[in-house]
C-alpha cells in the first residue's frame, strides 16, 4: 500500500487499533503514525476514549434472581408437557358443549313439536309467572316436578318474556335466537326465560339448565299422553 | 448445549449459571435499566430453552447466546427508548451535557466520568452502540460482530469506526486529549 495522507490514517486508525489490520495496511498506517503527530494524537485520543469505556457500569445479579430465571425458564418448557394435559380437558369441554347444545336443540325441537293443550293448575310449577295469550298456558306433566329444586322453587316475581331478551339457547351458543323458537308457546318461551333468569342471578348453573332440558327430552311422549 | 438437548436437567441450570452475568451486562450496559436487563436474560434463556432441539453446534455457543441476546436487545429498543436520551426531531440524540464542566474530588470525577461515557454511549445509534458493547465487551472481533448483528466485515469496520469516532467526539475534551 502506497504512503496513506492523515485522512486515509484517520480513516483505518480504529481497525489498527483494534488489530483488524494486517499486511500492506497496517505497515502503511504504522509508517504514517511514525511520521505524524497530528495522527498519533488522534491514535491516542481513541485509545483513551476505549480505556474510558471501563467506567461503563455493569450490573451484579440480586439474590436469588437467578433462581427465579431458571425456574421460569425451565417451567415455560413445560407448555410441551402441558399441552399433553391441556387437549383432553379442552376436548372434554368441547365435547361438553357440543352435547349440551345438542340437548337444548333436542329439547327445543320437543317443545316445539307439542301441541297447545289445556292448563291443569295442578301442574303448574312455574309459580304466577305472567300468562301468554290464549291457549298458551303451562301444561307440563307431573315429572316435571322432579326438576332441581331450582328450578321448581322459582322465585314468585318471575319477570315476564320480553321480546328482546336473549334466550338460554342463545347464551349458550351466542348466536342469534334460533328460528325454531319461533313454533313455541309463551308459557314454553317463558320457561326457557325464566331457566335463563335463574342462570344470570347464578341459581342455577349450566348443567342444572341442561338435566333440566335433559329431563324434558328423555319424557316419553306417550308418558306424556297418559299423564294428560 | 448438546447436554440440554439430550434432557440432562442439570446441564440447562448449568449453561444458565455460567453465561448469565455477561447476557445480564451486555443487557444493561445497553438498556441502562436493570428491570429491562433481567428482562431480557430471561427471554434470551426462554428462547434459547424453547429452541434446544434446533440448535446445531456449527458456531461457538457464545456467540449463539449472545446474537439471540442482541437481537432482543434491539427489538425491545425499538419498542421504548432508553429514558436517558433527549432527541431531536429526527430521533438523533442531542448531547446536553457540557463536556468542559469539572468537579471537585476524585470520587466526584469518577463518577461524572461514568455518568458521561454513559450519556456518550447512550447516545449512540441502536446499532453502534451493540457493536461497540460486544466488541468491548465481550472482547468480539469484526467479524464475530458483523455475524451477530447481520452485517459484513466492511460494514461492520464503518460501523464501529463512526461509532468510536462518535465517542471519541463526546469523552476526547472531558478525557484532556482535545485531538481533530
Amino acid at each position: 500500500m502506497n504512503d496513506l495522507d492523515c485522512a486515509a490514517t484517520r480513516a483505518e486508525l480504529v481497525a489498527f487499533l483494534d488489530g483488524e489490520l494486517a499486511g500492506s495496511a497496517l505497515n502503511a498506517v504504522e509508517r504514517h503514525l511514525s511520521s505524524c503527530s497530528e495522527c498519533v494524537a488522534v491514535r491516542d485520543s481513541l485509545d483513551d476514549v476505549w480505556s474510558a469505556l471501563d467506567h461503563l457500569p455493569g450490573l451484579e445479579p440480586r439474590p436469588g434472581w437467578l433462581a427465579e430465571v431458571e425456574q421460569a425458564t425451565v417451567n415455560s418448557g413445560v407448555p410441551k408437557r402441558g399441552l399433553t394435559v391441556a387437549f383432553p380437558l379442552r376436548r372434554l369441554f368441547v365435547a361438553v358443549a357440543v352435547a349440551a347444545c345438542l340437548a337444548i336443540g333436542v329439547g327445543l325441537v320437543f317443545l316445539s313439536s307439542r301441541p297447545p293443550e289445556a292448563t291443569d293448575p295442578e301442574l303448574v310449577v312455574m309459580g304466577p309467572a305472567p300468562r301468554g295469550p290464549e291457549g298458551s298456558g303451562v301444561d307440563l306433566p307431573p315429572q316435571v316436578t322432579d326438576l332441581p329444586p331450582q328450578v321448581t322453587d322459582l322465585p314468585v316475581a318471575i319477570p315476564a318474556v320480553e321480546q328482546d331478551v336473549p334466550l338460554v339457547a342463545d347464551a349458550f351458543s351466542g348466536t342469534d335466537p334460533d328460528p325454531e323458537l319461533d313454533g313455541l308457546s309463551d308459557a314454553e318461551l317463558e320457561m326457557i326465560a325464566e331457566l335463563e333468569v335463574l342462570v344470570l342471578l347464578d341459581e342455577l348453573d349450566e348443567l342444572e339448565v341442561l338435566e333440566a332440558l335433559e329431563f324434558l327430552d328423555d319424557l316419553d311422549e306417550d308418558e306424556l299422553s297418559d299423564e294428560t | 448445549m448438546l447436554r440440554v438437548q439430550r434432557g440432562d436437567s442439570d446441564a440447562f441450570s448449568e449453561l444458565l449459571e455460567r453465561n448469565h452475568r455477561r447476557v445480564l451486562n451486555l443487557a444493561f450496559r445497553y438498556l441502562r435499566d436493570r428491570a429491562g436487563a433481567e428482562d431480557v436474560v430471561q427471554e434470551t434463556f426462554l428462547k434459547l430453552y424453547k429452541a434446544r432441539d434446533r440448535y446445531q453446534p456449527n458456531a461457538r455457543f457464545s456467540s449463539y447466546l449472545l446474537r439471540i441476546a442482541s437481537n432482543i436487545c434491539l427489538s425491545r429498543l425499538r419498542r421504548k427508548r432508553p429514558l436517558s436520551l433527549t432527541e431531536d426531531t429526527d430521533g438523533r440524540a442531542v448531547d446536553v451535557s457540557d463536556p468542559n464542566a469539572t468537579t471537585g474530588s476524585a470520587d466526584m470525577l469518577s463518577e461524572e466520568l461514568k455518568a458521561r461515557v454513559r450519556a456518550a454511549v447512550d447516545q449512540l445509534p441502536d446499532r453502534q452502540r451493540l457493536a461497540i458493547l460486544l466488541n468491548k465487551f465481550e472482547g468480539m472481533d469484526y467479524q464475530q460482530v458483523g455475524e451477530q448483528l447481520g452485517l459484513s466485515p466492511t460494514a461492520t469496520k464503518s460501523l464501529l469506526h463512526r461509532a468510536r469516532m462518535a465517542l471519541k467526539g463526546q469523552l476526547s475534551n472531558y478525557l484532556g486529549r482535545d485531538s481533530g
